[in-house]
């Protein structure tokens, strides 16, 4: 089994034929309890929650008032 | 019951993402126990015996583990599960790698990308490029959990005595060689652990603009990286992609230079602490996420920021 990067390749899409002859494939159903594996979910979700949002900042007028709000205030560079 | 933690190392230091992992292990024991698995790990085995939180330091040293072939690491790691209740290594690559084949070796539910250890069995993990978090509960009797870096701290680096021991190597015959590695080399600091993070999207245009945030990350002592726009585009490559797809990061200071904010790249980056954003269009999502905004051309706004960091240098020197 291989991953791929996404840019490996530029996929196509089906052609519309192609797509009409696949439907007359014969599709063969597994039943899942002939497999002899145990399908039960060893994990439950309890909960699903919003992440926190980011409170949106300040927009600044130049870079001057950038660096200076960068240097004093968040005091990052 | 004792804790263990997969390092990631490249045979002589331990990599940053490591003491990470360390630290979310202290929340469900006091009793960590750390696997080095490479070729040659003598001298790094013995260091890790005084990182803070060790008990003890397994290592399995043999020539054939120089390159982190997974396929041989993961049986290492299933021969020994048994005596763990959970088994943590970090969400980048080299976990993701290995991980689920050792899951699979043991016929457990791996859980992924965890942010936050809530208790023994209860783990937080973002979820749909994280749009939402997803608390999940286990009653299996080994957890083997990815760790996300970027959610925990760095441990202690000194200050432990642990013990050293070593653990079997399983000769199995594996279908998979190593050929070689190409490196990109770079002198600014690696993108997942630098402190400042200046990052180009579609906006730079061509490869050839982005010299001018190389120039802009060398003031700052910063790592370069990009959008999927800009590395689609070709500008810049693969290794540089912050985002989804690409390198989580969570530096002190992130600049996003021309970058319009897809939901995919804010979850490469929005743990970060201070975002600013430079754009030429007011409405682009990334202000919504953006400590400080500035509407303006890059083109302008970045040498003139160079201009300006010349100007504090000079000040305080």
């Amino acid at each position: 089994m291989i991953t791929c990067d996404l840019r490996l390749n530029t996929p196509r899409f089906a052609s519309l034929p192609n797509i009409m002859k696949a439907k007359k494939k014969p599709l063969e159903v597994i039943d899942i309890s002939t497999l002899g594996i145990d399908t039960n979910p060893k994990i439950k979700i309890i909960k699903v929650e919003e992440p926190p949002k980011r409170k949106a900042g300040i927009m600044v007028n130049d870079v001057k008032e950038l660096v200076e709000k960068l240097k004093y205030e968040a005091k990052v560079i | 019951m004792a804790v263990l933690v997969i390092a990631e190392h490249d045979n002589s230091v331990l990599k940053t993402s490591t003491f990470n992992t360390i630290t979310a292990a202290t929340n469900l024991s006091d009793d960590i126990h750390l696997l080095i698995i490479g070729k040659d790990i003598e001298t790094l085995s013995n260091s890790a015996k005084s990182i803070y939180p060790i008990k003890k330091v397994l290592k399995c040293d043999n020539s054939k583990l120089e390159n982190f072939i997974p396929e041989l690491s993961a049986p290492i790691i299933s021969n020994i599960a048994n005596g763990y209740t959970h088994i943590l290594a970090p969400a980048s690559t080299f976990g993701k790698n290995l991980l689920p084949r050792v899951s699979a070796l043991l016929d457990i539910t791996q859980i992924s990308d965890v942010i936050e250890i809530v208790t023994e069995n209860t783990f937080v993990r973002p979820i749909y490029a994280g749009n939402a978090i997803s608390h999940v509960e286990t009653n299996q009797n080994i957890n083997l959990l990815t760790i996300r870096p970027t959610s925990f701290d760095k441990c202690e680096e000194t200050g432990g005595s642990a013990s050293i021991e070593d653990v079997d190597f399983i000769d199995n015959e594996v279908k998979t060689t190593f050929i070689g590695r190409e490196v990109s080399k770079s002198d600014r600091p690696e993108l997942g652990n630098a402190r400042i993070v200046v990052s180009g999207g579609r906006g730079m245009e061509n490869s050839d603009n982005f010299k001018l945030l190389y120039d802009l990350a060398d003031k700052l002592n910063a790592a370069v990286g990009a959008s999927r726009a800009a590395v689609d585009a070709g500008y810049i490559g693969n290794e540089y992609q912050v985002g989804q797809t690409g390198k989580m990061v969570a530096p002190e200071l992130y600049i996003a230079v021309g970058i319009s904010g897809a939901i995919q790249h804010l979850a490469g980056m929005k743990e970060s602490k201070i975002i600013v954003a430079i754009n030429k269009d007011t409405e682009a999502p990334i202000f919504n996420v953006a400590d400080y905004g500035l509407s303006s051309d890059l083109f302008q706004a970045i040498p003139e920021i160079i201009k300006e960091l010349n100007l504090l240098n000079k000040l305080e020197s």
